[in-house]
């Protein structure tokens, strides 16, 4: 084969060896088409995401990267030598001088504080582009330029005359001077945000006006676009930092350097940065798919020509060259399947990933979709680097094979039972046994030692990437010791399925045990995609739901009225005769004290509020079942009916020894008091209650109203909360409140289905796009269980003519193969759905038993029956139209063809 | 008294097409094979024996003419009651690759009684009977690929035999075989086919092994050019 040729022959061989075998080279291709498409996909729409927060953070606080201004107020100097001093350092691209002074109008009998700035009549135009709407650009000779939103305002016009009063620093007095309005302009998006409403005049009027000549205060810096680079923000700041720098040392360190640009890029780097790593770990997932599907591929193809591979060893290939050949394989269909990757994961990005961003935040708003090179190229080479990490092994142990291993099949299996015997020597150590212990040991190293150090030490970018990592380790785990049990559960399973079809469970499990690397990988890959896709689906539904009790937990009612102004309580009475509404109870502002035994021997922060106390119960989403040794409305009572009476959290009680009936005191700044603990609570809905006595600090407590008054001696409204009636929308009950109370106090009106509906819908939109990222995963591994089948009805076909020639019906025959597809279907899928509900019931326990608030275990029925499908139908449809392909021939043709195989 | 005919074919032709081209593998071949027969079909390569031997193992339909077994037209007969026939009155033995590899001895014997539906008892009584007969009672829970080549033959005869069928069809049964092993293996068919009283229609290039058969027939052609009793 490659005896003394270069490369074009292995080329050319590959590429007749992959074509042989199509179907399966097809599949390979396809797997990694999905895993580099993926990566593209979000990467892009990542370099894209951190495109669009640039602009729009640029649209906030305009176009120029660095300001650079006197320190304090009224400093000025020369702009040509500072320019020069400045366009003197590598990275600078211009430099705009302006001078911005506070003057005074008159307009009218109105005198108004006008920000004005004077630019250079040379720079307008360019470095000042100003979209005109009336009269002209023109600003020589004492005219200006003023915005719309000015215009409008000051209520003046094109032409028209108005006094404008400035210091004159030459004077050392102000100077009444008038200014010509030469054009309306929109409001200009070169300066930040806070300095747009400016007039803006020739820099020598201005200079003229001030006595400032030759003068400024501020010089606009934009540096070079090479130094921004969307996909390095770490990188582009710590560069705009080194400019900065060089400028403040050629200027000296009486200006300030201020880098706009640089703190832009940095808040920016911190959400994108996290945004990228959590979504690179599910393309992790996908690639780590492909990489598997390449090796099983890689595997069938090595077992099939092994014969070949003898003959090419015995004419005098070395095993260099046999290693090559084979890698040459692997490397055509990575390089083949990056390139179609490369257009598929571009129309992923725009139609599919970006959309589904703003389920994490609503700025996550993707208007502009741009393609980074670098993402495409580093895209290229995974997809390069999976195949030949995948293709190592099949290479590497072809090429191990002697001559007479690869033809000999009796050699081959001496050798086998040699290595058997040899692994059961006593003195022979359990190599097994030792990878599983060291394993065992830097994974509970990894946990429990550096992620500590990582969370200190790292951003959270890096804690989040590790935390998944951790996770994604422990589920991997659980998938390999499924994997290493499958000759068991496989043999149970088929006993139990051969109750009904015998022969046909029985050859399906023997196959499958058969050739058990194959199906112990192709197991793997299904049960762990299905694992991830599945616990993140369960995660993400667990935290949607738990997002509607938080909006509950935290709101505390159907709706709160937030007062922006004092209010008096009697507004309760006003908002209850709203429609719609069933009861309102004020709660007032809380007031931080010291609480404790009568001693003060234990004492913790306590935040006391006072509510009404008859009407609280009826509004709150707290429950009876939260309340120690009685009701809800029992505790209110108490509450209601003593004076002096308090209701405190579980958590606070504990630590302080204390119980319903005990006295606890609490030092304010009112004064010392005494109050008795009507109820204990561990949790109530708006307030911070909780039933853990390590959280003791810092909890509220509730008092009535006239307790309350007693301490404070005076009653400020924090807010209302309110209940709505059975069959009401509260929505439509919280804008009659708006227009009613609100059209005579400034309030804000909330609800909580509202705000419990945008959660969800977020957590909805955030869910959609986990599942598409998991799901390209879960269809790589379905692609490698198409694979197996298709390799295992191939090689079969010859025993497929033999079951038909011994009386074995068409039906029957195809039900061997798909038996076989079942079998690997529905234990994988089994697998990954226990391993996900153990990590998940572990997440929740944990959460449960340190949070007030528990995470339910939601079961997400839709996601389950979707990857159930994926799954199932995809291998029964392909291993049953493949056999029934193949079984549709006459027995002598499948024979003959058998024979050819 | 008359022999029983167990096959029978009349005016037997097989045309296979390959693109334009018409190859004629048998050419109105009459023939018949009577019960407890043993029958070598022997000729050249290309000669039409394997075709012959197909069409009457119901693996392949002929193009035209007729075939009887026990005196019903399996021509006319449907998929499913071809299979139905496979099952019931022929049994196969290859050349090579004839056991299913994943399954034992035993299980590859027991395979034909599970299809037919056989009580688990009976099926056992059965299986342990062919294999004593075949000599490999201690050989069987080992897979095929534990087991020589004779052992795998006998296998197969054993497992072409446990539904009592009325014929056996053997094609090049010692092709893969030493000579002694050959012989060993065609002498323990004809003496287990007489035993269960089944017909043995078996094809071979071995002039030594057809020798053991009752009635050489000879193949040239797709015709039967003639016949000759060894014995």
């Amino acid at each position: 084969m490659c005896v003394g040729v270069g490369l074009y022959t292995p080329f050319k061989l590959a590429f007749r060896n992959l074509w042989r075998r199509k179907s399966r080279t097809f599949i390979a291709f396809v797997g990694v088409v999905l895993a580099v498409s993926l990566f593209i996909a979000v990467n892009t729409t990542i370099d894209s995401l951190t495109v669009n927060l640039v602009e729009g953070y640029t649209a906030y606080l305009g176009k120029y990267d660095i300001i650079i201004t006197g320190k304090g107020t009224s400093t000025f100097f020369d702009p040509v030598n500072m320019s020069e001093k400045v366009l003197s350092v590598e990275g600078v691209e211009e430099v705009v001088p302006a001078l911005i002074l506070r003057g005074i109008t008159y307009i009218g009998d109105k005198k108004r504080g006008l920000l004005l700035i004077g630019v250079n009549t040379s720079d307008v135009g360019d470095n000042w582009s100003f979209e005109v709407i009336e009269g002209s650009i023109d600003i020589s000779t004492n005219r200006c330029l003023v915005p719309d939103v000015i215009a409008t305002n000051f209520d003046i016009y094109v032409g028209e005359n108005f006094t404008l009063g400035m210091y004159n620093f030459e004077a050392k007095h102000y100077v009444n001077s008038s200014l010509t309005i030469g054009g309306i302009i929109k409001t200009p998006s070169e300066l930040p945000v806070n300095m747009r409403r400016v007039v803006f005049v020739s820099l020598e009027t201005l200079q003229g006006l001030s006595g400032l000549n030759n003068t400024v205060d501020v010089l606009f810096v934009k540096l070079s676009e090479e130094i921004i680079n969307y996909s390095d923000l770490e990188g582009s700041v710590s560069k705009i930092v080194e400019i900065g720098s060089s400028i403040q040392e050629k200027i000296g360190l009486e200006y300030t350097v201020f880098l706009v640009k640089a703190y832009v890029l940095e808040s920016v780097s911190g959400v994108v940065s996290t945004q990228r790593v959590m979504l690179n770990i599910f393309v992790l997932i996908a690639v780590l798919m492909a990489c598997i599907l390449i090796v099983s591929t890689m595997l069938m193809n090595v077992a099939e020509r092994i014969r070949e591979i003898g003959i090419l060893r015995s004419v005098g290939s070395s095993k260099a060259q046999i290693f090559t050949s084979i890698l040459i394989e692997a490397i055509i269909i990575g390089l083949i399947g990056s390139t179609a990757g490369l257009g598929l994961g571009l129309l992923l990005g725009k139609y599919v990933i970006s959309p589904s961003l703003v389920g994490f935040r609503k700025q996550f708003q993707v208007s502009i979709f741009v393609v980074s090179p670098q993402s495409l190229n580093l895209g290229l080479l995974l997809g390069v680097l999976t195949s030949i990490i995948g293709g190592f092994y099949p290479a590497y142990s072809a090429s191990k094979m002697t001559p007479l291993e690869a033809l000999s099949p009796a050699v081959r299996r001496m050798i086998i039972t040699e290595k058997k015997e040899r692994k059961l020597r006593s003195e022979r150590v359990n190599v097994g046994l030792v990878i599983g212990g060291i394993g065992l040991f830097a994974a509970t190293s990894f946990m429990m030692f550096l992620l500590p150090i990582i969370g200190f030490y790292g951003n959270q970018a890096i804690f989040i990437m590790v935390t998944f990592i951790s996770l994604g380790l422990i589920l991997v785990g659980l998938t390999l010791t499924f994997t290493a049990i499958l000759p068991l559960t496989a043999k149970f399973f088929s006993k139990i399925v051969g109750k009904l079809w015998k022969i046909e469970a029985t050859l399906a499990e023997r196959n499958i045990m058969k050739h058990k690397r194959r199906s112990s990988l192709t197991f793997f890959m299904l049960s762990t995609s299905i694992a991830f896709i599945i616990l993140v689906g369960t995660i993400t539904s667990m935290y949607a739901v738990s997002s509607q009790i938080n909006v509950q937990n935290y709101l505390g009612a159907d709706i709160v009225v937030y007062p922006r102004e004092y209010v008096p309580v009697s507004i309760a009475e006003n908002i209850s005769l709203v429609e719609g509404v069933e009861a309102v109870c004020p709660v007032t502002t809380g007031i931080t004290v010291k609480a404790g035994d009568l001693v003060l021997y234990k004492q913790y922060a306590l935040k006391i509020f006072g509510v009404n106390a008859s009407t609280f119960p009826n509004v709150t989403y707290a429950r009876d079942i939260d309340f120690e040794r009685g009701t809800l409305h029992e505790a209110f009572k108490k509450l209601a009916e003593e004076n002096d009476t308090i209701i405190i959290s579980k958590g606070l009680a504990e630590s302080l020894n204390m119980d319903v009936g005990d006295k606890i005191r609490i030092e304010t700044v009112y004064g010392t008091f005494v109050l008795k603990i009507a109820a204990i609570a561990s949790s109530i809905p708006g307030f911070s209650f909780t039933k853990f006595k390590q959280r003791a600090a810092a909890t509220d407590g509730l008092v009535s109203l006239e307790t309350y008054c007693n301490i404070t001696k005076m009653l400020v409204v924090d807010r209302f909360l309110i209940k709505v009636k059975e069959g009401f929308d509260p929505i439509k009950v919280a804008n009659t409140i708006s227009n009613e109370i609100g059209g005579e106090y400034d309030i804000q009106v909330t609800t909580t289905k509202e705000l419990a509906e945008n959660a969800v819908e977020s957590y909805e939109d955030i869910s959609k796009l986990f599942t598409i990222l998991l799901s390209f995963a879960v269809v790589i591994a379905v692609l490698g269980h198409a694979t197996s089948l298709v390799t295992s009805i191939q090689e079969r076909t010859w025993e497929t003519g033999v079951l038909r020639s011994i009386g074995l019906d068409r039906k029957q025959t195809v039900l061997v193969y798909v038996m076989e597809a079942f079998i690997i279907a529905f234990l994988s899928y089994i697998s990954g759905v226990v391993s996900s509900l153990i990590i998940a019931f572990e997440l929740i326990q944990s959460n449960n038993l340190t949070s007030d608030l528990t995470l339910p275990l939601t079961v997400p029925y839709t996601l389950y029956l979707y990857v159930f499908s994926l799954v199932f139908f995809t291998a029964l449809i392909i291993s049953a139209y493949l056999s029934y392909k193949t079984t549709k021939l006459s027995i002598v043709e499948i024979l003959r063809k058998g024979s050819r195989l | 008294m008359g022999r029983e005919v167990v096959v029978e074919t009349v005016d037997l032709c097989k045309v296979y097409r390959m693109g334009l081209t018409e190859i004629h593998a048998l050419k109105n071949v009459n023939l018949k094979v009577y019960r407890r027969e043993m029958v070598a079909v022997v000729g050249p390569s290309g000669s039409g024996k394997t075709t012959l031997l197909n069409l009457i193992g119901t693996l392949d339909k002929p193009t035209s003419g007729k075939i009887y077994i026990d005196g019903e037209d399996i021509t006319i007969k449907s998929e499913k009651e071809l299979t139905l026939l496979r099952r019931k009155k022929i049994g196969f033995v290859f050349q090579f690759y004839n056991l299913i590899p994943v399954l034992t001895a035993y299980e590859n014997v027991e395979l034909p009684l599970l299809i037919s539906g056989v009580p688990k008892k009976e099926r056992e009584k059965r299986v342990r009977k062919l294999l004593e007969m075949v000599g490999l009672e201690d050989r069987m829970n080992h897979r095929p690929d534990e087991l020589s080549g004779g052992e795998q033959q006998r296998v197969a005869i054993a497992r072409a035999l446990v539904n009592n069928p009325s014929i056996i069809l053997a094609d090049e049964p010692t092709g893969d075989l030493d000579t002694e092993t050959g012989l060993m293996v065609v002498q323990l068919m004809r003496k287990l086919a007489k035993e269960e009283d089944s017909t043995v229609i078996m094809v071979t290039h071995d002039p030594q092994i057809s020798e053991i058969a009752d009635r050489i027939i000879y193949l040239r052609d797709g015709k039967i050019i003639g016949e000759h009793k060894p014995r």
